[in-house]
């Protein structure tokens, strides 16, 4: 049984398939990051808020992801925090 | 003494470049923490942070109390008063939080009031004033540590080696046990073995360095 991810390995997930993509759509963006809706909701409201992520209209009613320069820098960043993490036992 | 004579003192140059490293690393780990948990909201984290805050913040008031003690303690006791208290606080809160930084995951359910801390800090630094004593610091400290030992330890048998700090954090934790047992004993060996007071301060230097290997390696 493959061990659950945790919070910053999910986030670094959603973020990559959004650099990946450049842009991507939500039910994209739900698949790809193998959460439940409701989870989905919560992570993306809280990459939103942090302005890792931004919402784009593209004129015909559709939301796309884009990534923002915080979301570059979390990904940049993201094996320095892991090492703290891991190395602190935090 | 005045002030002029304490200035000039070598006592006081040690205890200036003494508080100076320690609160230099602490205020170098707390940067580099406060940038990671800017990014990453973490808790523990954030936790580590404000122990080495908190820490910072000790060693200076810790620094005052040395350098005002030594010039206008007699003349103002209970500005001495405030800061000795405000020491006994902000130390114990240092060590809540390195605790809490270890344990918070294994809180599962237990909503985390950081509040309760600080009034456990706060309440220790009353009890140290009514007692007119450092005692209920140094006891809190020490059991801070023991605790942190048994986590600490727990964690690098965990990782059975993945992690190279991991592997020195426990032994950091028991040179810090020691430590601050030392600095409690120095207030009796001192009076008839004045260097036994570098000896505490070694260990001290040792425990924070340490750390800031273990944060400065981190790139």
């Amino acid at each position: 049984m493959s061990k659950k991810r945790e919070r910053l390995e999910v986030i670094c997930d959603m973020l990559k398939s959004v650099e990946s993509q450049k842009e991507i759509g939500p039910t994209r963006l739900l698949y790809s990051s193998n959460l439940s809706p409701q989870m989905f909701r919560d992570y993306k409201e809280e990459m939103l808020e942090k302005g890792f992520l931004e919402e784009k209209d593209t004129g015909k009613g559709k939301v796309v992801f884009i990534l923002m320069v915080k979301g570059c820098s979390f990904l940049e960043k993201y094996k320095v925090i892991l090492e703290f993490v891991e190395n602190f036992g935090l | 003494m005045s002030l002029l004579t304490f200035l000039n003192s070598q006592v006081f140059a040690t205890e200036v470049v003494y508080n100076f490293v320690i609160v230099a690393i602490c205020l170098y780990i707390s940067i580099k923490a406060h940038s990671l948990y800017e990014l990453s909201s973490h808790k523990g984290i954030k936790y580590f942070r404000n122990a080495f805050v908190f820490f910072a913040f000790g060693f200076i008031l810790r620094f005052v109390l040395n350098w005002l003690g030594g010039s206008y303690g007699i003349e103002f006791p209970w500005i001495m008063t405030a800061i000795e208290a405000l020491f006994h606080y902000t130390m114990s809160m240092s060590g809540f939080y390195l605790v809490l930084s270890l344990i918070w995951k294994r809180l599962t359910g237990v909503v985390e009031k950081e509040y309760t801390l600080h009034f456990l800090g706060v309440a220790i630094a009353i009890l140290n004033f009514i007692g007119s004593t450092d005692n209920f610091m140094f006891f809190t400290m020490l059991g801070i540590l023991a605790y942190a030992i048994i986590i600490s330890y727990g964690n690098y048998v965990e990782d059975a080696g993945r992690h190279y700090f991991l592997r020195l954090y426990y032994i950091v934790m028991v040179l810090a046990f020691v430590g601050w047992g030392a600095n409690f004993l120095a207030q009796f060996v001192i009076p008839f073995y004045p260097p036994f007071k570098w000896y505490v301060y070694l260990i001290t230097w040792t425990v924070f360095g340490s750390f800031f290997y273990g944060v400065a390696k981190i790139r």
